[in-house]
């Protein structure tokens, strides 16, 4: 009893340190500066912009665009950009830019949603794999190392055909292709910081290892993550556009940006309907590069060995 | 410094295997003396698709092999004349047909043609599982053949309505290359590298997924062409270079499906596009027999009736065809022998609805759409569809399907008349496409294997097998027509629009370009006597 | 030395059989067989069961998942590669024949991102903080931000169809005499998976430029009066030589799923093309044995990798 409500006790009292040091002037400052520089980097800031208003005209798309994505017309069919249909309209006589804002909720939730989740696999096991070694950790870096290996092509290819192009289905093979390298960039900031002298202290107090691990230790591993998450979201938004144009992405029916990007693989479309591809391809390249954009600004400010 | 030196060693051998490997020999010095050229697609990939299968769908295919008798561009058999046999002769009564070969004509191997050859290759055929149906069902009901001299003669144990089509279609082989060869695994033969025919042309240099050129043979009995075939890879009849191709000058001849495809070659210099109407049925196959949840809902005649009612097909096919297409109301495509008086089903919303309510519709039904293209169009078309159908309370969900098609299609239930059905189902998106009209109504026959959606019906069976008892051409006209009508009232399938197909040569053919036709069957070409200009 | 980089190699050995067993394992739980794929539904449809037996027998479809499985490693190991399903072409005359284009393809974009990344990361690192830096950075981005078919659709559309100055695909024709004849087929797709590979060459280039800047050794030459432009294009020389080696290996899988997008756009007839009508064919000797050529080669980057990086970084002791 005695020795569960010291360990308690020592628990809490970390944390207290803990959080009045972050309270207090070092991270303050730290934070200050870090949101300093990152607002000093002028192409982070744009592209921070850039992507909220994006995020922003997607999530809210019926705030902006009246019509429907999936109601066709067909009395104007492939119609240049006017004062009804801003855009123009696609094959089928649907409103292109209320296709490409409901677009957009599709796709940004696969690139952020496979991001996120391969961030939470690949800190979940990095964490504990880095922390206790041993048969767990040897398992699962040689299973990384399976996937990593694996022509991340392959896998789409293949469990596309198996189980489904739904949207929820390519996040699912997103996920269990890209988890590999957050879990290994997790895993060797873990073995560093194992050798911590408040781990080793942690770990004397006899506190439980999830709690060591996932409490005191996980925090300090993510910096690098949040970086990844952004870079790796612009990633698999354009794997996304290349799985459709290879005819293996997302259903047809369901737009995305990939899927109205891909209706520019008819040539007669790319020369003659330049609405129904410029948009949304500029759409996509704007989006991504704001993404890389923000995720620089975020690496130069969390990793010192880019200061200067 | 020794560690580095060794890195940068490492790094540039790797750099050079790579290198070794990519500055592969250069291909030998080609005649460049002016050949003429014609460009054209359909190239093999991985290997020369057999002429049993598709016979005319691949440009090589046309040009390498010859058959034994041939057909005009209408498939109108050309009465006496052939190709590999110089005359022909059917018997009183249909049931015997005698080849006479040609004397002296030579594979392009130079080993001379033999009736045995041809019986071989006939024999064989009917052990191949991929033939094409209309071959297959004529050589089923081959009962002997016998060689007498130079000629040929098939007899046949009972009528076989497309002999005739059949044999300006199918392909002899030359025997001795298969000698080896199990009749499953025809297709995977050496001999599909590079094919030794007998057409007018014969392969000169096969690069696969590059290029193959054919040059002329010179000892064709129909005399020789002056130039040389070079062939695009692409897959049967669907090239998605078709455009850039052509736009780049490299498709002399061509012919494609896709609207989208003539829209961007109209206007371009130099290049001709033909529209040709072709036996090609874009359908609903409607699964009427019951399933686990109880009756089908499509049994009922009135809510077929009123499915077709509810579509605008003219409007729809004006949107995404730009009127290339017509609206069906038979499976039967729009020809001379055709009845006039067929209903057409014009687009009426009140007779829809009229119809859905007599038959006691329940609005609650979803109907269940499959569909197996994974093209963009089919995924507009099935959105159209959605929205019109919702205009009369029908309801209707469509999904791809993908994997084993054949049982998930066309499995039949044990049970013809009753069900259950053996497939999961209401509706199924295909097309037909069909070399003899036969081919449209058969599958419909009580007990066909692939009959997996319509109950048996003794009416439809008797109409069906009053078109295939007789060779008299107004009496297979007659019946047909009682059996389109039926089809036009009954609606066991829901015809929806056919498609042509669009055949495109450039201005660089100058003399001899044939009749427009069916360019996916062969008919009487005689390209060793079409004439190139620059 | 030698004892380092075999026990990397032997070490490679339990992960490919692993990873191709897991291959295996997905083509099989692949709706439909070869056969299904191979000829038409209805065609199919038709057949009897004991003739739909005899042709998958003789693809050697009946045998159990797990008995076929290791009966194609057993012939891998003896060095038969097997027949293509399709064609019945050996699989090793396939590979052979679409292999040399793919690496000529591979060769010519890591060059051309080697060199147009290292160039522009070295020079961003000498202007740093001006425009031309800026502008360096902005155009990598959009480089890396464009959809590689989409930027590849668009080149064809300028440069083949409207400017007529290059072949819109193919790899060659029957009038191309040598090498040089055929480096107009070469050009467009190679550029384009180039460029898209030339920002984080860039980016790598530019930092370890900063790097070596800062150095002590710099400052020395510096101060000794050399010339500017001697200390930035010796030291940029050696800057760029090592994103050379190292990408080399990281740029190996976008190289390889370059390869399948790049390859169909510009109707290249390399390995990736063949791959992916392989799979949609399951045509199962040919995906396998194309799927261990790229696991084999993402796995050797990354040992050479290793290898490389070990060598030249005194710090990590090769007799480990």
């Amino acid at each position: 009893m005695i020795t569960l409500s010291s360990k308690k006790r020592f628990d809490k009292k970390l944390d207290k340190i803990r959080d009045t040091k972050i309270s207090q002037s070092a991270n303050k400052k730290q934070s200050n500066r870090a949101l300093r520089k990152l607002l000093n980097n002028r192409l982070a800031v744009i592209g921070g912009i850039v992507f909220a208003i994006i995020v922003i005209m997607c999530f809210f798309a019926p705030l902006f665009t009246s019509y429907d994505p999936l109601a066709i017309d067909m009395t104007k069919i492939s119609k240049a950009p006017s004062m009804t249909n801003i855009l123009g309209t696609d094959q089928v006589g649907r409103d292109i830019f209320t296709r490409i804002l409901y677009g957009g909720r599709i796709s940004i939730m696969i690139g952020f949603g496979s991001a996120l989740g391969c961030a939470a696999v690949g800190v979940l096991l990095g964490c504990y794999s880095g922390f206790k070694g041993g048969l767990i950790d040897k398992v699962l870096v040689r299973i990384s190392e399976v996937f990593m290996a694996f022509p991340q092509l392959i896998l789409v290819l293949m469990l596309a055909a198996i189980i489904g192009r739904s949207a929820s289905n390519i996040i699912f093979i997103f996920i269990l292709t890209g988890w590999g390298s957050v879990f290994r960039m997790v895993r060797s900031q873990m073995l560093s910081i194992r050798e911590e002298e408040y781990v080793q202290s942690l770990k004397v107090f006899g506190i439980n290892d999830l709690i060591i691990c996932y409490k005191h230790m996980m925090p300090n591993a993510l910096g690098p993550i949040l970086v990844n998450i952004t870079l790796s979201t612009a990633m698999f938004i354009l794997e996304e556009a290349a799985l459709s144009y290879l005819g293996l992405g997302v259903a047809p029916e369901i737009a995305t940006w990939g899927n109205i990007l891909n209706s520019s693989q008819q040539l007669h479309t790319l020369q003659n309907y330049w609405w129904a591809w410029l948009p949304v391809g500029i759409t996509i390249s704007l989006f991504v590069m704001s993404i890389n954009f923000v995720g620089d600004g975020l690496r130069d400010t969390t990793d010192p060995s880019q200061q200067g | 410094m020794k560690k580095r030196l060794l890195a940068v060693l490492l790094a540039s051998m790797l750099f050079l295997t790579g290198c070794g490997a990519g500055g592969e020999k250069a291909p030998e010095v080609t005649d460049a003396t002016e050949t003429n050229v014609l460009y054209t697609n359909g190239g093999p990939i991985e290997f020369f698709e057999t002429p049993w299968l598709n016979p005319g769908t691949f440009f090589y295919n046309k040009v390498l092999f010859d058959r034994l008798i041939v057909a005009d561009e209408n498939l109108m058999t050309i009465e006496g004349e052939g190709q590999l046999a110089e005359t022909y002769e059917v018997s009183e009564d249909g049931m015997s047909i005698k080849f006479n070969l040609r004397e002296g004509i030579t594979w392009h191997d130079g080993e001379a043609i033999t009736p045995e050859d041809i019986k071989w290759s006939i024999e064989y055929a009917q052990l191949v599982p991929a033939l094409n149906p209309v071959i297959n069902s004529t050589f089923s009901a081959i009962s002997e053949m016998t060689i007498d001299g130079n000629s040929l003669t098939v007899n046949f144990s009972k009528l076989a309505p497309d002999a005739l089509l059949a044999f300006t279609q199918f392909s002899p082989l030359p025997q001795k290359y298969f000698v080896d060869v199990e009749p499953a695994g025809f297709q995977q033969a050496d001999f599909w590298q590079s094919p030794v025919g007998s057409g007018p042309f014969k392969v000169k240099e096969v690069q696969m997924n590059n290029y193959t050129t054919l040059e002329a043979f010179p000892e064709y009995w129909g005399g020789a062409a002056d130039y040389t075939i070079q062939l695009s890879p692409s897959a049967g009849d669907s090239d998605e270079n078709f455009v850039a191709n052509a736009q780049a000058g490299k498709m002399d001849y061509g012919y494609t499906r896709s609207i989208d495809d003539i829209k961007a070659l109209e206007g371009v210099e130099g290049m001709n596009i033909e529209q040709v109407d072709v036996r090609y049925t874009r359908l609903f196959f409607l699964n009427k027999f019951p399933n686990a949840d109880g009756d089908s809902p499509l049994a009922d005649v009135k809510v077929r009736q009123a499915l077709l009612y509810a579509l605008d097909m003219q409007a729809i096919l004006d949107g995404v065809f730009d009127g290339a297409a017509n609206p069906a109301n038979s499976l039967t495509p729009n020809a001379a022998d055709k009845p006039t008086d067929l209903n057409n089903y014009e687009y009426d919303v009140e007779k829809a609805k009229a119809l859905l309510a007599e038959a006691n519709w329940n609005p609650d039904t979803v109907l269940d759409v499959v569909y197996y293209y994974t093209d963009q169009l089919t995924v507009d078309l099935m959105t159209i569809i959605q929205s019109y159908w919702s205009q009369v309370g029908v309801t209707m969900e469509f999904r791809l399907v993908e994997g084993d098609l054949a049982s998930i299609l066309w499995s039949a239930p044990t049970d013809p008349v009753n069900g259950p059905s053996a497939v999961e189902w209401d509706i199924c998106y295909a097309a037909n496409a069909a070399l003899s009209l036969h081919e449209y109504y058969d599958r419909y026959q009580t007990g066909q294997a692939i009959n997996s959606h319509t109950p048996s019906d003794p009416t439809l069976d008797a109409l069906i097998e009053a078109t295939n008892n007789t060779l008299d051409p107004t009496e297979i006209t007659e019946a047909f027509h009682a059996l389109q009508r039926y089809e036009n009232e009954n609606l066991f399938v829901l015809p929806l629009y056919y498609q042509p197909v669009f055949v495109v040569t450039s201005d660089k053919i100058t003399k001899g370009a044939p009749a427009v036709g069916n360019p996916q069957w062969n008919y009487n070409w005689d390209i060793q006597n079409w004439e190139l200009g620059k | 030395m030698f004892k380092y980089i075999i026990k990397k190699i032997i070490g490679m050995i339990p992960m490919l059989i692993i990873i191709t067993f897991l291959i295996y394992l997905l083509l099989e739980m692949t709706p439909g067989d070869a056969v299904s794929r191979m000829m038409d539904p209805e065609a199919i449809a038709r057949l009897s069961e004991q003739e739909l037996t005899a042709i998958r027998e003789l693809y050697g479809l009946n045998d159990p998942f797990i008995i076929r499985y290791f009966k194609w490693l057993f012939q891998i190991m003896q060095g038969n590669f097997g027949t293509s399903i399709t064609s019945g072409v050996p699989v090793s005359t396939i590979i052979g024949r679409a292999l040399p284009a793919t690496i000529e393809l591979a060769i010519a974009a890591l060059f051309i991102s080697t060199f147009l990344g290292s160039v522009l990361g070295v020079l961003g690192a000498i202007r740093k903080g001006t425009m031309t830096d800026n502008l360096l950075t902005f155009a990598g981005m959009i480089g890396v931000s464009i959809p590689q078919f989409f930027f590849g659709m668009v080149c064809i559309l300028i440069f083949s169809l409207n400017l007529e100055w290059l072949p819109v695909g193919g790899r060659t024709d029957p009038s191309v005499v040598n090498f040089f004849d055929r480096i107009q087929y070469l050009v467009l797709p190679s550029l384009v998976l180039g460029i898209t590979m030339t920002a984080g060459v860039m980016r790598y280039a530019r930092s370890s430029m900063l790097d070596t800047m800062n150095k002590e050794y710099i400052r020395t030459a510096r101060s000794k009066g050399i010339p500017e432009w001697r200390v930035n294009l010796v030291h940029g020389f050696r800057v760029s030589l090592t994103p050379v080696i190292v990408l080399v290996g990281f740029r190996l899988p976008t190289l390889i799923a370059g390869s399948v997008v790049i390859e169909s756009i510009f109707q290249w007839p390399g390995i990736g093309n063949t791959f992916s009508s392989a799979i949609r064919a399951s045509n199962y000797n040919l995906v396998m044995m194309i799927a261990l050529i790229f696991v084999f080669m993402v796995l050797f980057a990354s040992t050479f990798v290793d290898i490389i990086t070990a060598l030249l970084d005194p710090r990590v002791k090769l007799e480990k």
